[in-house]
């Protein structure tokens, strides 16, 4: 098992390289010049360039990227262009608003998602398999923004339950938890729909399976079954996949977080890119790789704990 | 079983009773909410362009001058000012009664060090002309500049955008780096200060109870009447817009015009409105053969019928434009004797010229010459803009001209036109005097001269405007310009916008400023 962690440990230090080196090449290839971002549009071509000068962008692109990975190295990610905070601190004070909502949503979008998958399963062919099945196509095809907007109205402009959005500071407070429902739901609007679908398909195979039958057999209630026996044979896949719909609800995370205003990790992100402010992107995107890749390492790792089968020798 | 289900049925009604009842209050009556589309990052002034920066820099901090809504400058924390006969010398001399947010009492010292630090920010260009600032005495500061100019008193009044604003150079040392970033490191001689800051979602600000020294301009000089700002970034429009309309903000200062006519009817709703100082025009880039000859440039100025403009994309929230720039800005040209010169709608006209420079109408209406369709591209940074050029597109046809639009992100529109990829290209222009003719010099090539035109007779203006000692000659300068540009179709004026601003209305006495919108919020207040 610590070999195999070792393992991957290895292969993730090159995973980040590679990132690193493609966001640092990418962010300076979309048109735009942050120094004239940052001295404002009546800025002469010499403010401009002792700007550029002053940001080290006049260097050539390799010398500017040895820089960068000498400095990440050491723990420095740079500092803001535009705020002239360390990358970190802009990091630390934006992630646990995007973990917050990713991790609500998540365990939202598996807890609704796995129910719905094994009722549809077991009562395939129903009124309510059909209804559940629909429900989650539109979950899937609906676009977060548009399924944003659509929540806004309706519970906060025409029910008036819950605020447009925001982020209250008081983290425990109720306050809180109203203004991170409507994001937390749009965020996991699409992932619902794809874990129902999932878990239903692999329910189905697995309670055909003989130790299903063996165990009807041996007299367990249906309930104990389906339960203890089925759903946590069919949970390998769906584990597999909420690990990587972690990834993919942190890059839905930007949209959400534009509409409701949510101060995370995606409305940094957008506001760097729109002020093309580099060492912010760079660091942002960097770190998220890196959440990303523990995090599947974490599932992988997880499933020896649901299949004990499964070895990583 | 029954029973059961009634109490959960009775239990969850109550729940969803509650906390609707508790989504539906109102702001707080002792804080004003406003809602704005970016979010500040460094409340340093000087350190950078950014609007929300300088937005809330404006309630943070005061200046030496500051110009009102009509472009006159006034005494702020300088009682008075001097200007040596050369022009050279300017003496300041500052009120003695002025504290900082952090009880220090402001004298020259302070202001010496935000001159200096400010010559070594991004933001340099605005006092380029300045040499050195010397401390004559506490409350007398002395800058000496390279050239004579009168510019100075506007690029260091706070009006323009605030990166004169002085700040406690104590704290600022004290900070390092850190200054204007960590909230409690801020400290001016505003109205407000700041008591809270949680990036990329609010400011919080608390009225400064000491303040005596408000601008003239305003009806109270004194502490302002709100207790508390809050400024809440609320990125979507359409989620602004709902903020407003549920109470959550009592104030959009960027409503859209789209929305502004259905909450104006809104109960407990109001939309103000104020004229920007604009100077909003498509530019022709002068260096593409197919727009040099100045016949093609003034049938393209024709054929603009700003008032359906004006419709058709602002909703009626915009008036069409005589000349370039907007009646409140100083410079600009009497409305009277622009209409004599700008070309205003005139397709038959527009036609007329086409044909006398040999643009012949094809087979499919698109005029044509030696082979060449008259076809060109029009470049914009914004869905408004798009939707403005298509509106422009529909009008160059009528005449026989093609336009294909390109709409770009903002920085990606910057490097087109810097390269010259545009033929025509959609600028917004807000600014508080006809400086901003800075644009068009030679020198400002390739940027923001996105005109592509060196011109000698622009050249010679602008010099005079910024050289002369003689406000009369300055502002002649001003206008003879924009007539030169008006004649000779260097751009098409487009119309002048407004501050479109969704309130709820228990808020009273909001006055705006045609650059910064609620500026320093001194008369403000809230009704409960």
């Amino acid at each position: 098992m610590l070999g195999y962690i070792a393992r991957r440990l290895r292969a993730t230090v090159f995973v980040l390289v590679g990132v690193s080196a493609l966001v640092f090449v990418m962010v300076r290839l979309i048109p735009g010049d942050p120094a004239l971002i940052l001295a404002g549009v009546d800025a002469s071509r010499e403010q401009a360039a002792e700007v550029r000068r002053g940001l080290g962008l006049d260097q050539p692109i390799w010398v500017q990227y040895a820089r960068y990975v000498r400095r990440a190295v050491e723990g420095d990610l740079g500092k803001s262009i535009h705020s002239r905070r360390p990358v970190w601190r802009e990091i630390r004070d934006h992630f646990p608003a995007t973990l917050e909502l990713t991790m609500v949503s998540l365990a939202l979008a598996g807890a609704l998602g796995i129910v719905v998958g094994v009722v549809s399963a077991v009562r395939r062919g129903s009124a309510l398999d059909s209804l559940a099945m629909v429900g989650s196509l539109a979950g899937v095809s609906m676009p977060i923004f548009l399924l944003g907007v659509l929540l806004i109205w309706l519970f906060s402009l025409y029910l008036g339950l819950l605020p447009t959005g925001g982020s209250p500071p008081c983290l425990f407070c109720v306050d809180h938890l109203r203004h991170l429902v409507l994001p937390a739901i749009t965020l996991a609007g699409v992932s619902v729909g794809m874990v129902a679908r999932l878990t239903r398909s692999t329910m189905l195979e697995v309670i055909h399976e003989d130790f299903v039958r063996t165990a009807r057999a041996k007299g367990l209630a249906e309930r104990l079954v389906i339960y203890k026996h089925a759903l946590r044979n069919a949970m390998i896949p769906v584990v597999t996949y909420m690990g990587l719909q972690f990834g993919v609800l942190l890059g839905g995370a930007v949209v959400t977080e534009q509409i409701f205003s949510w101060p995370g990790m995606g409305r940094m992100l957008v506001e760097a890119i729109e002020s093309r402010d580099y060492p912010v992107i760079q660091g942002a995107i960097l770190f998220m790789a890196a959440v990303f890749v523990a995090i599947n390492l974490l599932v992988d790792l997880l499933y020896g704990w649901l299949d004990p089968r499964i070895s990583y020798e | 079983m029954r029973a059961r289900l009634r109490f959960l049925l009775t239990l969850s009604l109550t729940a969803t009773v509650a906390w609707g009842g508790a989504a539906l209050a109102a702001t707080p009556d002792d804080t004003l909410v406003i809602g704005y589309n970016r979010a500040a990052n460094n409340l340093h002034p000087g350190v950078n362009a950014s609007l929300p920066n300088i937005w809330a820099n404006m309630l943070i901090y005061d200046s030496l001058v500051i110009h009102d809504a009509q472009g006159k400058a006034h005494p702020a924390l300088a009682k008075r000012w001097e200007v040596s006969k050369d022009g050279l010398v300017w003496t300041f001399y500052l009120r003695d009664d002025v504290k900082f947010h952090s009880g220090r009492k402001l004298t020259a010292t302070d202001v010496k060090a935000h001159f200096d630090l400010w010559k070594t920010m991004p933001t340099a260009t605005k006092i380029a002309a300045l040499e050195k600032t010397d401390v004559v005495n506490d409350t007398t500061v002395r800058f000496t500049l390279k050239n004579p100019t009168l510019v100075f008193l506007s690029m260091i009044s706070q009006t323009e955008w605030s990166y004169s604003g002085i700040p406690d150079s104590e704290a600022v040392k004290k900070y390092g780096q850190d200054y204007g970033v960590l909230p409690e490191s801020i400290s001016g001689t505003g109205p407000f200060k700041v008591t809270g800051w949680v990036r990329n979602d609010r400011i919080e600000l608390a009225r400064n109870p000491d303040y005596k020294w408000g601008p003239a301009f305003y009806k109270n000089q004194g502490p302002a009447r709100v207790e508390k700002v809050m400024i809440k970034t609320i990125t979507e429009e359409a989620a602004r817009s709902a903020a407003l309309e549920r109470n959550e903000i009592d104030m959009d200062i960027s409503l859209s015009e789209k929305d502004a006519p259905r909450l104006a009817k809104t109960k407990g709703l109001r939309v103000i409105l104020q004229p920007k100082n604009t100077a909003h025009h498509i530019g022709f880039n002068h260096d593409k053969p197919l727009l040099k000859d100045t016949r093609v440039r003034l049938a393209l100025m024709y054929a603009i019928d700003q008032k359906a403009i004006v419709e058709a994309v602002y909703n009626g929230y915009a008036t069409p434009s005589v000349g370039l720039w907007a009646t409140t800005v100083e410079g600009h040209s009497p409305p009277a004797e622009m209409a004599k010169i700008a070309p205003s709608y005139n397709p038959a006209r527009a036609r007329q010229l086409l044909d006398e420079a040999g643009w012949k109408p094809g087979s499919d209406g698109i005029r044509m010459k030696d082979g060449q369709r008259l076809s060109f591209t029009a470049y914009g940074y914004s869905e408004q803009q798009a939707n403005l050029l298509s509106v422009v597109q529909q009008q160059w046809r009528e005449i026989g001209a093609e336009s294909q639009l390109r709409q770009l992100e903002y920085a990606a529109w910057q490097k087109a036109v810097t390269a010259g990829e545009h033929d025509t290209s959609y600028t917004d222009g807000t600014h508080s005097t006809a400086d901003l003719s800075y644009w068009w010099v030679c020198k400002s090539m390739p940027y923001p001269n996105i005109l592509k035109r060196c011109d000698e007779a622009t050249d010679r203006y602008f010099e005079i405007t910024q050289t002369t000692l003689d406000p009369k000659k300055r502002i002649q300068a001003f206008q003879d310009m924009e007539k030169d540009f008006m004649r000779r179709a260097a751009m098409i004026p487009m119309p002048h916008t407004q501050w479109v601003v969704g309130t709820s209305d228990r808020v009273a006495d909001l006055e705006l400023h045609p650059i910064h919108g609620y500026f320093k919020l001194l008369d403000a207040r809230k009704t409960k």
